[in-house]
Parts: structure tokens; C-alpha cells; sequence
């Protein structure tokens, strides 16, 4: 099956691995719920500093 | 101290083993060192179970060990490897290495921690020390679940102190990144590719949150990874199948839930047939005794991963009639008598997966959106994290791609290892529980799969793909580092709760109880280990059984309120009743008077949501 282009072995992958990571950060919940804990433990600790 | 020199004669136990082998030596040393610590005690565990007599101590299974010294002594030597001239790790590794050291820090500042943990993992450990007992000790059926996190754990608390302790559990991600590593080795990944893809795998939130926690999925899924190395490894096939089966039973011994991945592993085992190895390239067709060896192959894994594993079965099978308790066996169940557990809901299993996701189909796109119904997206039981998304379709692809190009017969090793992926997920899937930890096991073992299409990348393409990856370890790393600095922040800086009292948020009296005391829990099961007390000497009645003793329906919930009745209680010994919440009266033959409590958080004055108090029991009937 000497048909199948080489780059779907060796390129494509690469490529299609950086657009999956983005979709990720775009949609995952769990980085956006993280990151709005991190902001609530900044200001928690602010308040505590002021 | 004992402990210590336990585990020194382990590590002696595992050298003198391992020495007979060459490139593999780090790894049977690995899985050798585990089955010196964890073995003893299960051959203590069936003469308690021949004889009654209760005799699992560190100091017995020392001596078994010591027993078994002199045939070690004989064994022979082979040459070791050639040792490789020390190599620059690369930053990535090092910056792992450096999150994973700082979180054990902040860890040893703490206590153990975790909920399965402190509901019965760490109270199986506490019972051990106080009994040298292996037996269920009561019906609540998390107690009766294999036990190898427990009894190592139970080891180290008998001689280590319990911060240190509390950090142990990242010491079994060196076995799974030893193996990881030598699979990706097998399956022709490139050095850099392989230490990505272990990064990464460590980065995985399931793993690292349960790292820092004394749970078993970390030492189940590392022995998972070993066995499926040893069966493709490059070893004799009776070595390597009995080092295999070893591991397999290990791994049985930390989740029985891993018989799933035997099933996959043990089909990867038949498949090897007789040659010395399983490396790609060309194989002749079946040859005449094939069929045989690989039943050989099959009885070999199979009989050894039951020597290593099939204690806690057989501990089941006569204590409780049923090898697999608290879970009904299909088929044949009926037919042997190995129902579920009276105590043990089935029907919940369709809707665990209600936490995660709100229709099945979701489950496709979970590595990408990972909800979670209450926020917690990333702990020990949640979320995949970059990496993974990253990785699963570029790996697909790749080795999809590859394998029409090239036919099967050239990636057998990678198949094997898609396969045993393949066969958890689709198990996973059709069982029903489906909570995303119980599928971890596949991970590693498909880590291989994405380094060998990392090493296909070239010029360019490979720096796309490394800095990619790169990029969500380091997000990954980040996520779980800050987790961890933030509960440090705020439970240890902040709140100052240093004590085991104030860290577990109880009335300080529990660690001060005359010997002999005994609580019955009434609060959450969470409380249990808690309750032991710092010497770890309180014996504490599981809330599941003290809603037996008084005649509630059984259930895994703290109940709301509870009439207490003198006979039972004073027939097991209970000297106080411990309660988070719950409304409590009782007959006219006690008295309940409070002796501690605590219903305000020591370090904010703020209310607690329920009062924390201990009641000492005065019994007036005889």
C-alpha cells in the first residue's frame, strides 16, 4: 500500500497534534475553572496582605 | 526502624535477582523489589487464613525473606550492559523532576490526604499495624478490596513518620516511568520522544493529583506497564512471562479492576508465541509447536500473576464466599454463589458517569472539554489535560497511516500495544462505571505509541510536534504545581494547620485517648483514619458498621441522625462516639458526655458546618 503520501506519517501528525492542543485550551473547562481559582486565591491572598 | 531494614533487605532481595540479567537488570530489580516487600506478607496472609493466627508483621515477613536469602545467595551473575556514557536529560525532564520534588515538599508539610485514603486505604493500613491481621475486619466492602497500597503504606507508616509517608506515593511513578520509557524503547521511539512522552504522562492531572495522594491507582497502573513490558521484552519467554505475571499480580493486588488489563496483556502474551522478543519486521507463517508455546506463554503469565495476586481472591473466596467481593461475578455467579455485596449498589454504576458528563456520547470529546459537575475538573479522578489532547489524533493518524503503508506484520509491538489500549477503553465502555480513572491503565501503554510517532517527525515537523508537546506539559505541569502551591498556601502558611488535629480539622483529645480506646465513627467514612490519633493507636469502628451494630440500612452515607443502643456498643468495645453533624440520642442504659469539640475552624474563627465532637460513653446496665 505504497500509495499513502509520506507526510501523513511523518508531517501531518505534528500539525494535527498543534490544532488539537488549541482546540483544548479553547474549550476546556478544567484550564478555565483553574484559572479562575488561581485568580480567586490572588485577590484571597491581596486581602489578606492589605 | 524495622521497616527500614525491610526495606534495605528488599533492595538486597531485588539486586541479587536482578544481577542474572543484562539490559533489563532496573527493571526486574523494580518489579522484584516490590514483590519482596508485598509477597511476605500475602504468605503470612494465607497461613492467617489455614491457621487463624494473626501474624502479618513487618518483623515476620523480614524473617521470610531472610529465609529465602541463602537460594538468592546461589544465583548466578550475568555481565551487566554495557553502561551507557551519562547523557544531558534535556530541560523538560528536569523541570518534571523539580515540580514533582517541590509538590513532595509541600506535601511533607502536611498530612496523608485524599478521600478513598483516609476512608479506608490508610484504616486497612492502621488495622494491619494494630492486629498484624490480613482479614476483612468488618462487612463495609471498601475494607475487603485488595490491599498491596495498604500493606506497603502500613510498612512505611510503621517506621517512618506520617508526613514523610504522605509523599510516598510519588516514589511508584519511578517504576512507571521506567517501564513507560522501556516500552517506548520497543516500539522504536527515539530517547527525546520517549522522555516526552513520560513528561507528559506524569503531567496527565489523573496522575500527578493521585500521586500525592496514598491511593492504589498509581502503583496498579505502574505494574500494568511493567507486565506489558516483560511480555514484549527480549527475554526467554518463560522469564519473561513469569516476571510478567509477577507484575500482573501485583497490579491485581493494588485494583482488582486491572484483571481487565490482565485479559488485554495475557492476549499480547499468547500472541508472542515462542520467539525470543517481539521486535517488528518480518515473521515467517505459524510454525509447528507454536500453537503450544503460546499456550505455554498463556499458562506461565497466568499462573504466576495468580501466585502474586491471587491472595486477596483466595482471602475473599473463603472469608466471604466470593474471590471477586464485593462484586457479583457475571454468568456464573448464580451458579457458584459469588453475588455482590449486600451493602453494594450496582445500580449506581449507569450514573457515576453523570459527574463527568450528561450523555455517553460526550465521552468522545472529554480529553478536550473535560466537565466535571461540581468544578473540580482536575484531581485525582479528573481530567486528561493538553497533552493528551494533543496527543491522541496526530498518534492515530500517524500510526494508522504507517500501518496501511507499511501492513501489520511491520508495527507488531505498537499493535499489541493498540490493541491492549483498545481492548481497556472498549472493556471500560461496555462494563458501565464509567469514571475516567478507571481507564487509566491504558494510558501508559499508549504513551509508546505517541513517541513512536513523535520519532517519524523530522526536521521541521519535529520541532513543531516537540514544542507542541512541550507546550502542554509545561501548561500541564503549571496546572498541577499551583494546585499544590495553593492548598500549601492556604492550609499550611496561612491557616497554619502544622498538628495532624488542626491539618485534619478534629478535637485535639483524639490524640491524647487512654490505650484501648475505641471510636465509633458517626461522621462521613472520610474521618476514619483521622480518628486513629497520631500514635495511630485508637481502633475506629467504621460508620458503615456502626450502622449495622444499630440497625440502620446499610449505606456508605453518614446518617442524620441515629438513637444509640447500649448492648452492641458496649459489646464491641466502644469507649467514645465521634459525630460531625449528626443528631444523636440514646437508650437509658449510657451516658454520652462530651469531651471535646470543635465547631469553629481554629485558624478563622469561622463556623464550621458541622460541630467536630467526641463523646466519651458511660455504659449504666449490665
Amino acid at each position: 500500500m505504497s500509495h499513502i503520501p509520506a507526510a501523513l506519517v511523518s508531517k501531518v501528525p505534528a500539525g494535527l497534534s498543534a490544532c488539537s492542543m488549541a482546540v483544548y485550551f479553547c474549550c476546556s473547562e478544567g484550564i478555565r475553572n483553574h484559572l479562575a481559582m488561581l485568580w480567586q486565591a490572588v485577590q484571597a491572598v491581596a486581602g489578606h496582605l492589605r | 526502624m524495622i521497616s527500614l531494614l525491610y526495606l534495605l533487605l528488599c533492595g538486597w532481595t531485588a539486586a541479587r535477582m536482578a544481577r542474572q540479567f543484562g539490559a533489563e537488570r532496573r527493571l526486574v530489580a523494580t518489579a522484584v523489589f516490590f514483590g519482596a516487600c508485598i509477597l511476605p506478607f500475602h504468605l503470612l496472609g494465607v497461613f492467617e487464613l489455614s491457621t487463624g493466627v494473626r501474624a502479618a508483621t513487618t518483623v515476620n515477613a523480614a524473617l521470610l525473606l531472610l529465609a529465602a536469602a541463602p537460594l538468592l545467595r546461589c544465583m548466578p551473575s550475568a555481565p551487566p550492559s554495557l553502561a551507557l556514557p551519562p547523557r544531558h536529560w534535556g530541560w523538560l525532564p528536569r523541570l518534571t523532576l523539580a515540580v514533582f520534588g517541590l509538590a513532595a515538599l509541600m506535601l511533607a508539610f502536611g498530612r496523608p490526604r485524599g478521600y478513598e485514603v483516609t476512608a479506608y486505604h490508610l484504616p486497612v493500613s492502621v488495622h494491619l499495624l494494630q492486629t498484624a491481621s490480613l482479614m476483612a475486619w468488618d462487612g463495609n466492602f471498601p475494607h475487603t478490596f485488595p490491599a498491596n497500597a495498604s500493606l506497603l503504606w502500613a510498612v512505611l507508616l510503621d517506621g517512618l513518620p506520617e508526613r514523610i509517608v504522605a509523599t510516598a506515593n510519588l516514589a511508584l511513578l519511578v517504576p512507571l516511568v521506567l517501564a513507560v520509557q522501556a516500552l517506548c524503547r520497543l516500539a522504536n521511539a527515539d530517547r527525546k520522544a520517549s522522555l516526552t512522552a513520560c513528561c507528559g504522562m506524569l503531567g496527565v492531572p489523573m496522575f500527578a493529583f493521585s500521586a500525592v495522594e496514598l491511593g492504589a491507582d498509581i502503583g496498579g497502573i505502574a505494574f500494568v506497564a511493567l507486565a506489558m513490558y516483560f511480555v514484549l521484552s527480549p527475554l526467554r519467554p518463560t522469564v519473561a512471562m513469569t516476571l510478567a505475571g509477577l507484575c500482573m499480580g501485583l497490579a491485581l493486588g493494588f485494583k482488582s479492576l486491572h484483571l481487565i488489563s490482565a485479559l488485554a496483556i495475557g492476549c499480547v502474551a499468547c500472541a508472542r508465541g515462542s520467539e525470543s522478543g517481539a521486535t517488528d519486521g518480518c515473521r515467517g507463517p505459524l510454525r509447528a509447536g507454536d500453537l503450544q508455546a503460546r499456550l505455554w506463554n498463556a499458562a506461565v503469565f497466568g499462573g504466576a500473576a495468580l501466585l502474586a495476586g491471587g491472595f486477596w481472591m483466595l482471602r475473599n473466596a473463603v472469608v466471604l464466599g466470593n474471590p471477586l467481593h464485593p462484586v457479583g461475578v457475571p454468568l456464573v455467579g448464580g451458579l457458584l454463589g459469588w453475588l455482590p455485596a449486600a451493602d453494594f449498589n450496582a445500580s449506581l454504576r449507569g450514573t457515576t458517569e453523570l459527574e463527568w458528563v450528561d450523555h455517553a456520547w460526550q465521552w468522545l470529546v472529554y480529553p478536550w472539554t473535560e466537565p466535571q459537575r461540581y468544578g473540580q475538573n482536575f484531581k485525582h479522578s479528573s481530567g486528561l489535560g493538553a497533552f493528551v489532547a494533543a496527543a491522541i489524533p496526530g498518534t492515530a493518524l500517524a500510526l494508522g497511516a504507517a500501518v496501511l503503508r507499511d501492513g501489520m506484520q511491520a508495527h507488531r509491538v505498537r499493535l499489541a500495544l493498540l490493541g491492549a489500549v483498545l481492548f481497556i477503553v472498549a472493556t471500560w465502555w461496555l462494563l458501565g462505571d464509567r469514571q475516567p480513572r478507571y481507564v487509566l491503565a491504558a494510558l501508559p501503554l499508549a504513551m509508546p505509541l505517541l513517541a513512536w510517532a513523535v520519532t517519524q517527525a523530522a526536521g521541521r515537523w519535529r520541532r513543531v510536534f516537540d514544542t507542541g508537546l512541550a507546550l502542554g506539559i509545561v501548561a500541564m505541569l503549571g496546572v498541577f504545581l499551583s494546585r499544590q502551591a495553593v492548598g500549601f498556601g492556604d492550609r499550611i502558611v496561612l491557616s497554619k494547620q502544622v498538628s495532624r488535629a488542626s491539618f485534619y480539622e478534629y478535637p485535639a483529645l483524639v490524640d491524647s485517648l487512654p490505650a484501648g480506646a475505641a471510636i465509633l465513627n458517626l461522621a462521613d467514612r472520610s474521618w476514619h483514619y483521622p480518628l486513629a490519633g497520631a500514635a495511630l493507636s485508637n481502633r475506629v469502628v467504621s460508620m458503615p458498621e456502626g450502622r449495622r451494630m444499630l440497625g440502620l440500612p446499610p449505606s456508605l452515607t453518614a446518617p442524620r441522625a441515629v438513637r444509640l443502643l447500649a448492648a452492641p456498643l458496649q459489646a464491641a468495645g466502644v469507649t467514645h462516639v465521634f459525630a460531625a453533624g449528626t443528631k444523636l440520642s440514646h437508650d437509658t442504659c449510657m451516658q454520652l458526655d462530651e469531651a471535646a469539640r470543635l465547631d469553629r475552624n481554629p485558624g478563622t474563627g469561622a463556623p464550621l458546618g458541622g460541630a467536630r465532637v467526641l463523646y466519651a460513653v458511660r455504659y449504666l446496665c449490665r
